[in-house]
């Protein structure tokens, strides 16, 4: 067993509204954990717990051995060098004012990268996402989404973390750019080992590149297994619903 | 292919039908031909978004303009109906019931949007008016384009409205604010605004995009019932394959497809759909993510697609399906 | 049946697209209207003539000639005229504009730092930190300006030194509502999420990632600040809060200046046409700061 990101039964409310009754799950090594569920499911809100943007209520977070929850301050910022977040919208996920180069010479400062390899790292960064060297001089404005969202991607690997957390990190974006980013995160997934808790609505992306899947509705995980046993047999009315709205719309 | 970009020569291409078509002196509900949409950019050129696109909307018939962002697909469906984006220069003509909308003065044009030609917006959020009962805005619509007299017809209108988008307690529904309901339910309610007053053409951007998947496709399919009921043309914009195949259902509906401002496949839905010709929509269809493709291999489209910027014609391949070849450069006088 | 020739009509058309990915950033100035930067330069100008001005050949601004008592412009020796009491306009003018620019551009840029920071640290905080920083601000705003100056008056004694900190104190609510507004505005955005995960330490995210976002509309709005801070600054020179005469500033001349209204109306628009170019300069200033850094893809 290699497992480098759990969590067990996560409680989470906002006032009087329980966005998440008690949810569990383990991520192994170089898999990925697809997240399902439909607006107001809680996908979005687990992912920042499990990143730790966010407290739970109750429950525990295992980040590899160590109990992400239990972190003080200056242990957290040196646990962030292994999980990673790849946000959703394109547009957003860069800040708008430094160059492609400057948000991840940030990104490489904060994770404590040393100075001196930055230049060679960022280039390197780019290739990875199959972007050349020229749009590291761009702004955001300059990149089309799936441009922006490789960026953002390469930012997130910047130091070979153990975990991806992909929040709808293809949701904003164009059928063929979405091939494009979805082909991205195998690879590089094939290269490095990279582990994914991979958060979308989309039944038929998450079917794509998980391995195993996670439904919620309403906070609570109504199904979960390995990915082509769930959606080949679902047991939960949620999931069917789920699956038969994928083939209304899926071009027989 | 010969010139038959005249109206009155539409007519002259019966071979484009397929057998069992309407006949072909049906009018058709808007009839857009060569228009262009421009902009001023920064440096004070113009730059065309939309170049020289013509289409023709039948009624009870699905038109879906399929294309990604940039393609033009919103310029070109918000132009054609007299909305053009701020800004734009737009050429062409676009004739409903024999005034062309591009020409007549905006007031005359007000009384033709929102009565005859209906728009269902993407998000119903920025349509509807948070601070009022959704009833009433169906009411104020229905009063504005004087589709009823008093307020019992203008009331059993609205509930008729409300039941025919397939909201169960139109009563309950009408006394609510639009944050009182559910995302799939406002955009029903806009869906009925549009269609209130019997219009002649349904222009329906992206109307499932802003909503959960399950939601979206009642959404979808709610439309594509409403075309036969109301015998209304539907100009469909969706970037989804799937939501195309599920809305352009009937033998008659067709797809466009859209890049660079240029329509480069354009055909029946089945046609489209299942026998793409042009690399383009081939790589759109194998674009879309299942678990039948290894991971790391989706289809991508081709950079010399991608960055071909000059497409033909459309040029036949098969009865009213018709692609774009690749040009070397811009050609005048090509036919 | 449309005919699918429909579809497209003519000979395709090159589609204008962006050119082949060249990026180059160009300098902020570079980028800001003409418009803007003649104003920049006018001001420019003019801070170099008042900082130089005690080196300059002027007359004494404070002692004239009083058998030389309002020359009209054009005069020998003084280029300007002189006011009532036979001092050099050019030189009143000069130093008026020093006094004037120092009273109005002081407490704008110490209030725009000390407003940004606690903007900043309010609207990124949340919570308790933002409530306790934000009701501070309230109260600050709550209270009337013109009162806050007569308190220090009283308390300091009269003076520059007075003006400064009465306008300052008066300017820091605004600044930081700004700056608080802004930072609420993106601070649930993807890329400041992404920076909170990074790993980054608070003050880096802070500085790198908050601040240039929102700077350019704080600092378009202080820049608009500075007329409305020149005007009320000569205010309260008028009610004798201000500057002490004989010290010139641009309010005072002004007023000095009503009485050759009548004998010779072009010289007492002297200081007129001077406050006009100072409260039209910020303004284009700072819609030039807007632009420019729009324009780089700030989309404040």
């Amino acid at each position: 067993m290699n497992t480098v990101l759990a969590a067990d039964n996560i409680v989470k409310s906002f006032g009087a509204f329980t966005a998440l009754h008690g949810v569990s799950f383990s991520l192994e090594r170089g898999k990925t954990l697809g997240v399902v569920g439909e607006s107001g499911s809680g996908k979005s809100t687990l992912g920042r717990i499990v990143m730790r943007l966010l407290n739970p209520d109750s429950g525990r977070v295992w980040l590899g051995g160590e109990d992400l929850l239990a972190l003080d301050r200056s242990q957290l910022r040196a646990a962030r060098r292994r999980i990673q977040l790849v946000p959703q919208d394109p547009r957003n996920a860069l800040n708008p004012t430094m160059t492609v180069r400057q948000n991840l010479y940030f990104q490489l400062r904060a994770q404590g990268v040393p100075r001196n390899t930055w230049a060679s790292t960022v280039e390197r960064l780019l290739a990875q996402v199959s972007l050349p060297p020229d749009y590291l001089h761009a702004f955001p404005h300059e990149l089309s989404g799936g441009q922006a969202q490789r960026v953002a991607i390469s930012r997130a690997i910047a130091n070979n973390p153990d975990v991806l957390v992909c929040d709808e990190a293809v949701s904003a974006l164009d059928k063929s750019v979405q091939a494009q980013v979805l082909n991205t995160f195998a690879d590089l997934q094939a290269e490095t080992g990279v582990a994914m808790f991979f958060i979308s609505h989309d039944l038929a992306v998450v079917e794509h590149i998980s391995d195993d899947v996670l439904v919620l509705n309403r906070g609570r995980t109504v199904e979960s297994g390995a990915t082509s046993d769930v959606l080949a047999d679902p047991q939960d009315p949620y999931t069917r619903e789920l699956l038969a709205a994928r083939h209304l719309a899926a071009p027989s | 292919m010969t010139d038959t970009t005249r109206r009155g020569r539409k007519t002259e291409v019966p071979d484009m039908a397929p057998a069992g078509q309407l006949p072909p002196e049906v009018p058709l509900a808007l009839d857009a031909t060569d228009v262009s949409v421009s902009f001023r950019s920064t440096g004070g050129r113009w730059s065309t978004v939309v170049d020289r696109v013509g289409l023709g909307f039948e009624r009870a018939q699905v038109t879906v303009l399929l294309g990604e962002s940039g393609s033009g697909k919103t310029v070109f469906a918000r132009s054609i109906t007299g909305m053009a984006p701020f800004g734009a220069r737009v050429d062409g003509t676009a004739i409903f019931d024999d005034r062309d909308l591009l020409k007549i003065s905006r007031r005359s044009l007000r009384t033709i949007q929102g009565d005859r030609i209906g728009m269902v917006p993407q998000d119903p959020n920025s349509s509807l008016d948070p601070m009022r009962r959704i009833g009433g805005q169906i009411i104020e619509t229905l009063e504005q384009h004087r589709r009823v007299d008093g307020r019992d017809a203008a009331h059993a209108r609205m509930i008729e409205l409300l039941t025919l988008v397939h909201i169960h307690d139109p009563e309950r529904v009408a006394r609510c604010y639009p944050h009182e309901v559910s995302g799939g339910m406002r955009q029903r309610i806009a869906i009925a605004i549009a269609i209130c007053c019997d219009p002649e053409l349904i222009v329906a951007d992206e109307p499932s995009s802003a909503l959960d998947a399950s939601v979206g496709v009642r959404v979808v399919q709610l439309l594509g019932d409403l075309r036969d009921r109301l015998n209304t043309a539907i100009l469909f914009i969706t970037h989804d394959i799937g939501i195309a195949a599920l809305i352009a259902n009937q033998p008659g509906d067709r797809v466009a497809v859209m890049l660079s401002g240029r329509i480069v496949e354009l055909g029946f839905a089945s046609q489209v759909l299942h026998n793409a010709h042009h690399p383009y929509t081939r790589a759109l269809i194998a674009a879309e993510p299942s678990a039948a493709v290894a991971r790391g291999h989706l289809a991508v489209v081709p950079d010399e697609v991608r960055s071909q910027r000059y497409w033909s014609e459309l040029i036949p391949v098969e009865p009213g399906h018709g692609v774009a070849k690749p040009l070397e450069h811009a050609e005048a006088g090509v036919a | 049946m449309t005919g699918l020739a429909s579809a497209n009509q003519g000979a395709a058309v090159a589609i204008d697209r962006a050119p082949k990915v060249r990026f180059r950033s160009r300098p902020v100035f570079s980028r800001m209207p003409l418009r803007s930067q003649v104003a920049l330069g006018v001001l420019l100008v003019l801070v170099i003539v008042v900082v130089l001005a005690p080196v300059l050949p002027l007359g004494n601004p404070l002692t004239g000639d009083l058998g030389s008592r309002l020359l009209p412009i054009g005069s020998v020796d003084h280029l300007l005229g002189t006011d009532s009491q036979g001092r050099d306009m050019v030189s009143r003018l000069v130093y008026a504009t020093r006094t004037s620019l120092i009273a109005g551009l002081a407490p704008i840029i110490i209030a725009t730092i000390i407003g940004l920071i606690i903007g900043t640290v309010a609207g990124l905080s949340g919570g308790l930190v933002n409530t306790i920083l934000m009701r501070a601000v309230d109260i600050l705003f709550a209270f009337p300006g013109v009162l806050l100056s007569l308190l220090l008056a009283i308390t300091l004694g009269v003076g520059l030194g007075t003006l400064i900190l009465a306008l300052t104190l008066v300017w820091i609510a605004p600044v930081a509502r700004i700056a608080e507004t802004e930072v609420a505005r993106i601070r649930d955005l993807d890329y400041i999420t992404a920076a909170r995960s990074s790993g980054s330490s608070f003050p880096g995210i802070l500085a790198r990632q908050v601040t240039p976002v929102t700077l350019p509309a704080v600092l378009a709005y202080s820049t608009s600040l500075v007329g409305a801070n020149v005007a009320i600054a000569g205010g309260l020179g008028f009610i004798g809060l201000g500057v002490p005469s004989p010290q010139p500033e641009l309010g005072s001349v002004l007023q000095e200046m009503q009485t050759a209204l009548y004998s010779d109306p072009l010289l007492s628009l002297e200081p007129v046409i001077v406050i006009l170019a100072l409260s039209m300069m910020f303004p284009l200033i700072g819609d030039g700061i807007r632009q420019a850094i729009n324009g780089r893809g700030g989309d404040s």
